[in-house]
């Protein structure tokens, strides 16, 4: 009866919080600093699912947040700029107007279902292309994390199309609602809120299902699933493209609300951050990596407001003492609290395979 | 039913030049259970992975009216045509049911795939009840026995729908009694289907094959019923080796009442569960001791414990006299312990000549030390070049024996050497072993399913069940009746 209703439960509790009791205990600014760890949380929902899951160590989630973020910037900018009008920043450096790959988002109909698609599609085409030839663990790893230096690279290097290295910011309007009134920045939180409660059930409901099921077996014993007439890369490619998924949509809300986006939060180092709390709060476990994102992208925060330079090396030392001593994350301390006789095998480093007996 | 025959012809695999199949022509019909038998390196495991699309192939294979040569793996499983691996693969993280569930499901639609699982499906309902595993439907797959886990990658196959079904070693590692019933669901499954498998277990191939075919090096060597293939004079050159007994040689006593290794009342599990409850064994010096018992006994947890993988609960290890019970295991390598786990495990993309470097050159006399134990091990000079992870099961372990050998441990402590391993090759391990002892200054360990190596190579045996020693007693040939009345019950 409680392991039924704990779930339901803990999605009760988070929607209180996240829609009663943080609106009214925050000031603004603080506000909108949880709703850009919010972003964050939702990014780490995906990971989860992809690395926790599906054990692909996606290390360039910072190319999907980056696609869903530059393209509500753009459409963004254009918005602000009039039908017909030139975004200010590109008046600035050239004379050569709107690119021409930059007006379908002048639509918020385009806008939003590339937001949705784009990443997703990406995602689905490089999934199946490395998957298929089997590509996987560190391999996999490391390609991941060319794609998001590439990535930023290639923003850097066309200034008039991205901003370049200053990326793009100064947004005024919001669909058609002015961002400096406070209460459509409610709003705006409420919305980051929604989506996060809403893509966690989504991967609830894949970790429940068969498909959960299938994923896990791939990720401890992909050759096997083979031989059970599975394709593993359509498998693994599913949650891939999910991970994609909630990436774009997360950077899609993360430009509204932190008002700009430039390389360097698509990069290699924040790519590796938004892993960092899927890992603290336990990566194979539902709720951990959102919550572990927004502990982490908090105490960020609140640490670098004292010393600007020490939270990169806390945060290192952090994700080094958690790789080390707790591969399930503080997910299966709570766990083995609970439950101290059983814990998570996962959890447990095995220093030679088992014996039979 | 009338095309659902395995026909191969001219199929040859070869890797770096190695011809590991060479050639074979093979037909299998339904209802006929065929064991496909030879020595280690015979390339029957390599046989099943070409059929089952694993490694690329030249030659045909038809089953079911399709080529299978050239097609990926998934699309060779859709065909009907399923497999299970020597050391049983499950998903060991998810529980019985949900392994078997997998099993049944490759044909689900994305639909069924994105919801939860209602029940238990009718199929996976019935196999549970033909592998016996009906009561452990919701433990996790990785905490059964060795053979649980054989019998559930059965399972999978036959909710999977195979009508070919292909078995690696299917009864490696178990009782007497979960061989019968393994036996006996063999011949029940394959009845109407089509059953081809790789043992090395004899007695097992006689009481069950309808009918043999003998690989030697890659080639078809002898096919026919067991009667013909037993006479066949070549087999038994090849695969028996030129009739050497087993049993019946003397043993040497052990020498002094030194106990190089001994665990005093130890009590070792894994999470609540204790496995060994409060165990004494003991081990003199120059002597070769055997554990044997049935799978889930504890008898590896037993070693794990000794080697210091596993910490005692309670109780004592001492190690040459010395207090080792909360010292890891690389100091307690340091003393003079060597350990061979179940499995064979070794460098496979080194040579089997760097396998032995890699140890040999952190020693000072390293290269005698090498020499010494490929003095031991003759099979070993003429695969020196070799990748290690072309070997096949026998000269792995002797590999892994030799290498253990070269850090000149006085303790060596052997899971299962004979596991798998054709008697040929067993013979030549057990004389490996019975020479270190004659020579002195080494002791044994070995865990053991087969009774009768055990016993010719110990002075001394206990007989674990369920975690407590149930029998100890004298090693040779007298002590076979007492070992087996004490593991029946």
């Amino acid at each position: 009866m409680n392991k039924r209703w704990a779930v339901p439960a803990a999605f009760a509790v988070a929607a209180v919080l996240l829609f009663a009791v943080a609106p009214l205990a925050l000031s603004p600014f603080r506000l909108d600093q949880l709703g850009r760890y919010l972003c964050f949380a939702i990014v780490a929902v995906g990971i989860g699912l992809a690395w926790g899951r599906g054990g692909m160590l996606t290390l360039g989630q910072g190319v999907f947040f980056g696609m869903g973020a530059y393209l509500m910037a753009m459409h963004l900018k254009l918005a602000d700029a009039g039908p017909g009008g030139t975004p200010d920043f590109m008046a600035l450096i050239s004379s050569d107007g709107v690119p021409w790959w930059w007006e379908p988002f002048r639509s918020e109909v385009v806008t939003l279902l590339a937001i949705l698609l784009l990443p997703a599609a990406v995602a689905a085409v490089l999934g199946l292309a490395t998957f298929r030839r089997r590509v996987r663990g560190a391999y996999f790893a490391i390609l991941s994390q060319a794609l998001a230096a590439a990535f930023a690279i290639l923003l850097i290097g066309n200034p008039t199309g991205t901003g370049g290295s200053t990326g793009l910011s100064g947004f005024r309007g919001f669909f058609g609602f002015a961002l400096s009134d406070p209460a459509n920045r409610l709003v705006l939180f409420f919305t980051a809120a929604g989506v996060l409660l809403l893509l966690l059930a989504l991967a609830r409901q894949l970790m429940v299902s068969r498909y959960g099921e299938l994923l896990v077996a791939c990720r401890d014993a992909e050759e096997r699933v083979r031989f059970l007439g599975y394709d593993p890369a359509n498998v693994k490619t599913v949650a891939f493209v999910v991970a994609a998924f909630t990436a774009g949509v997360a950077g899609a809300l993360f430009v509204p609300i932190v008002g700009i986006v430039s390389p360097n939060d698509v990069g290699i180092v924040p790519s590796i951050g938004m892993l960092i709390g899927v890992a603290i709060g336990g990566r194979t476990t539902l709720f951990g990596p959102a919550l572990g994102a927004i502990a982490v992208a908090w105490a960020g925060s609140t640490l670098s407001e004292q010393f600007p330079s020490g939270w990169t090396y806390a945060q290192g030392l952090l994700f080094m003492l958690v790789i080390a001593f707790l591969p399930g994350g503080l997910a299966a301390l709570a766990w083995r609290r609970a439950r101290p006789a059983a814990p998570a095998p996962s959890a447990q480093p095995v220093p030679a395979p088992s014996g039979g007996n | 039913m009338q095309q659902d025959y395995l026909e191969i012809t001219g199929l040859t695999v070869s890797f770096d030049g190695f011809v590991a199949v060479d050639g074979v022509d093979l037909s299998v019909l339904p209802g006929d259970l065929r064991f496909l038998i030879g020595p280690n390196g015979a390339g029957k495991t390599t046989l099943i992975d070409a059929v089952s699309g694993l490694v690329p192939a030249t030659g045909s294979v038809r089953y079911g009216g399709h080529e299978l040569t050239g097609r990926k793996v998934h699309r060779i499983a859709r065909l009907g045509v399923g497999r299970t691996f020597q050391t049983a693969t499950v998903f060991e993280e998810l529980t019985v049911l949900q392994n078997l569930d997998i099993a049944a499901g490759h044909r689900r639609g994305p639909l069924t795939l994105l919801r939860r699982r209602k029940g238990v499906p009718e199929e996976v309902e019935q196999v549970l009840e033909t592998i016996g595993l009906t009561e452990l439907v919701d433990a996790p797959a990785g905490v059964l026995a060795h053979g649980q886990k054989q019998w559930l990658e059965i399972g999978m196959v036959l909710v999977q729908d195979a009508r070919l079904l292909m078995l690696d070693e299917p009864v490696a590692g178990m009782s007497a009694e979960e061989k019968e019933e393994t036996g006996r669901l063999l011949r029940r499954i394959g009845a109407d289907r089509t059953v081809v498998v790789v043992e090395h277990d004899m007695d097992f191939m006689r009481s069950f094959a309808d009918s043999v075919t003998v690989l030697h090096a890659g080639k078809v060597l002898a096919e026919g019923s067991v009667g013909e293939v037993q006479a066949d004079p070549r087999v038994q050159e090849v695969y028996l080796g030129p009739g050497r007994p087993l049993a019946g040689r003397g043993r040497d006593g052990a020498r002094g009442g030194f106990l190089v290794l001994s665990m005093t009342d130890v009590e070792v599990g894994y999470g609540r569960t204790s496995v060994i409850h409060g165990v004494t064994v003991e081990v003199p010096a120059d002597a070769v001791v055997a554990v044997m018992g049935h799978n889930g006994a504890g008898k590896t947890t037993l070693l794990r414990a000794a080697v210091g993988l596993l910490p005692a609960r309670s109780g004592r290890v001492l190690l040459d006299g010395e207090d080792v019970t909360g010292i890891p295991p690389h100091q307690r390598v340091r003393r003079g312990l060597a350990y061979v786990p179940q499995g064979q495990q070794s460098f496979g993309q080194l040579t089997t000549l760097e396998n032995l470097q890699v140890v040999a050159d952190t020693r000072p006399h390293g290269k005698g030390l090498l020499d010494e134990a490929l003095d031991l091990f003759p099979a070993l000079k003429d695969l020196l070049a070799r990748r290690a992870g072309l070997l096949s099961g026998g000269q792995r372990q002797q590999l892994a024996i030799a290498r253990a050998l070269i850090t000149q441990p006085r303790m060596l402590i052997l899971d299962e050497p004979t596991e798998g391993i054709q008697p040929s090759v067993v013979a030549e391990i057990e004389e490996a072993i019975r020479a270190l002892a004659r020579r002195g200054g080494l002791s044994v360990l070995l865990v053991e399913q087969h009774v009768g190596f055990a016993l010719d190579a110990a002075n001394h045996y206990y007989v674990l069940t369920s975690g407590r020693v149930t029998a100890e007693g004298r090693g040779g040939a007298d002590s076979v009746t007492d070992v087996r009345s004490a593991m029946a019950i």
